[in-house]
């Protein structure tokens, strides 16, 4: 199902690399570095490479804490071309169903305020375009989506000028 | 991908001061402190000096907000003192930016910006 408002096309990937990991918290970070550092590599830009990072530790952090007890693993897929950047979050796990992003009132008592659930939200506002695709049995697709900058000394730029 | 957390201790008020990054990973430690820091026999008031995070999510913001609420529930207020564009990011895109008080600002309550 689409949750996101904009529209974002989707890359032909000039690179696509895929990530594997075990279902333990140490593999957030972990995701995070490997994938920072590799789209630095590509010439994306600081902010954007924040953002998708920012983006991505959301949607793995779902995995851990609603994929269920059955799912021992989970991959991180990214595509990286001149349309920009798509990272996909799949696990075989139980399905989730999306709820509303909490976003407070400024009058909000804290106490009315949950202590969870905003990790979509948070996906939403970091890339332009975010799916997600679940159902029970099946597991989890997020697939996240965002244009992005890149530094002068992008390898990818210079490939592409050169084609 | 580390986390550093360090509680100093003063008559009126503890400063927090964290450093790293905040997920999944390093938020449980991060509570723990920060519930340390806040056991009974502490004063309520904290100052969570935040100028070393280079990363926040929304588990972070889960426990500041957790922690917050305790504070309050003891009389006191937890601050967030000096966010880097990290932090002011994921306040903002939370809408959690409205709920804690920044130490500095000029119309917050005691204690003042630690030095």
């Amino acid at each position: 199902m689409e949750t996101g408002g904009k529209t974002g096309a989707k890359p032909v990937p000039d690179v696509k690399f895929g990530l594997m990991f075990r279902c333990e918290r140490l593999s957030v970070p972990v995701m995070r570095r490997v994938l920072g550092d590799t789209l630095r590599g590509l010439g994306v830009d600081e902010e954007s490479v924040y953002d998708i990072l920012l983006a991505a530790t959301e949607a793995c952090t779902n995995v851990l804490m609603h994929g269920g007890r059955r799912i021992h693993d989970y991959a991180v897929l990214t595509s990286l071309g001149a349309a920009g950047c798509q990272v996909e979050v799949a696990d075989q796990g139980i399905g989730v169903r999306p709820r509303r992003p909490a976003r407070p009132g400024p009058a909000a008592p804290i106490a009315q305020l949950p202590e969870s659930g905003r990790g979509l939200a948070v996906m939403r506002a970091c890339v332009d375009n975010v799916t997600l695709d679940s159902s029970p049995g099946r597991g989890t697709v997020v697939t996240m989506r965002k244009r992005i900058r890149w530094t002068r000394e992008a390898p990818l730029r210079e490939l592409r000028a050169a084609s | 991908m580390e986390l550093n957390v360090l509680s100093q201790f003063h008559d009126d008020r503890t400063i927090v001061v964290v450093s790293g990054e905040i997920d999944l990973y390093t938020a449980p430690r991060l509570h723990s402190e920060i519930a340390a820091a806040l056991a009974d026999g502490r004063p309520p008031w904290l100052v969570v000096d935040m100028s070393g995070v280079e990363f926040c999510d929304s588990t972070g913001m889960n426990v500041l907000l957790s922690c917050l609420r305790r504070a309050r529930e003891r009389g006191g207020e937890l601050q967030i003192a000096a966010p880097r564009p990290a932090v002011r990011k994921i306040l903002q895109v939370t809408g959690l930016d409205s709920v804690f008080p920044l130490a500095g600002d000029a119309d917050q309550p005691k204690p003042a910006v630690p030095q």
